[in-house]
């Protein structure tokens, strides 16, 4: 962990992106997202507690007026600490969420119209996974009659 | 214009002045005053208004208005930073005897960076999305406030930071609606693809 404010910063992002999308997943019933795919009213109350205790742990770290990060560094620092919280997301739920199998005709639906609802019936590193597959099934045509 | 600015010390004053009668008001306005609270829950606001929408086509606006708040605080951050290498006003403290609630930051005072931020992020946002908008207007105007009753602005800083950040928002959305929208329509589709959008 960095020290200073900068750590501490990041950290808290983290946490409070990882909050809000197990929130937007309940909302939406984005499941391949969700950590709580058996019951997603959870997500609503995961995001009410991981939240307000990522802030109150931020401010009750160090008193936060005193001259600490510029605008520029909030900035970067809070892409950091979203995209963080993002790659957790994704990683985690398509951990808990492997079991999940799309049907074929949603399959279909969820290449043809990519876009975060595809969440709702697959999860983000099975849809990767799909997309890579796809692509390069239709590559392997071309290749063959390049090779003719 | 020497009036405008007594005026606007008389002013400062009488807001400064509320500092230590209510002191849980006081710790409110504490911890709203930095730079961490409200800007990062703006921020926050537009990382969920990147996914709110019901549908494909009502995200896809939801998304450009976070485009257009971002470029807003680009151009809003880019004329304070110009203003402040022409025009340099002392801090308040400087001046009189001041009640503080936050440290004594020595760069100039008008016009009011953080409010320029604020006011940028909720102008790009309301223009696509009135409730949205108005969340961030209110965040915007509470950390304006914060501001000047912590000793830190005068209220004609932050106004003319408002003002900044109103026109930043007014320019993203006019440029983004006219020349940048194949861009991030393109920048959009990509999310998609991967995704994220």
């Amino acid at each position: 962990m960095r020290s200073g404010p900068e750590g501490a910063y990041i950290v808290w992002i983290l946490i409070s992106t990882v909050g809000l999308l197990q929130a937007l997943a309940s909302y939406y019933g984005w499941l391949g997202l969700s950590f709580f795919r058996a019951n997603t009213r959870v997500g609503y109350l995961f995001a009410a507690i991981v939240i307000p205790v990522a802030y109150v742990w931020f401010f009750s770290l160090a008193d936060r007026n005193v001259p600490g990060l510029e605008g520029w560094q909030l900035f970067s620092r809070f892409g950091v600490g979203a995209a963080g919280g993002l790659a957790v997301v994704l990683a985690l739920s398509s951990l808990l969420n492997r079991g999940m199998q799309p049907d074929s005709e949603q399959q279909y639906r969820n290449r043809a119209h990519p876009g975060v609802d595809a969440l709702q019936s697959d999860t983000y590193i099975h849809l990767v996974m799909d997309s890579l597959h796809a692509a390069s099934l239709l590559r392997q045509p071309e290749e063959e009659h390049q090779d003719e | 214009m020497n009036s405008v600015l007594a005026w606007d010390s008389w002013l400062f004053q009488q807001i400064n002045g509320f500092v230590g009668t209510f002191p849980l008001f006081d710790r409110f306005i504490a911890t709203m005053v930095n730079e961490y609270f409200i800007t990062v829950t703006m921020s926050l606001i537009l990382l969920a208004l990147w996914f709110v929408g019901g549908s494909a086509e009502g995200r896809l606006l939801n998304q450009k208005a976070v485009v257009y708040a971002l470029l807003a605080e680009i151009l809003a951050n880019g004329i304070v930073k110009f203003s402040n290498l022409i025009y340099f006003r002392p801090r308040p403290f400087a001046a009189m005897p001041v009640k503080m609630l936050f440290y004594e930051p020595t760069d100039s005072s008008m016009p009011s960076n953080p409010a320029a931020v604020g006011f940028a992020f909720a102008t790009g946002v309301w223009l696509v999305n009135r409730r949205a908008g108005v969340l961030l207007y209110a965040l915007a105007i509470l950390l304006s406030f914060a501001r000047v009753y912590s000793g830190v602005h005068y209220p004609l800083d932050v106004v003319s930071g408002a003002l900044i950040g109103i026109i930043g928002g007014l320019v993203a959305v006019a440029l983004g609606r006219q020349f940048l929208n194949p861009v991030i329509e393109w920048i959009i589709g990509l999310g998609r693809r991967i995704y994220l959008a």
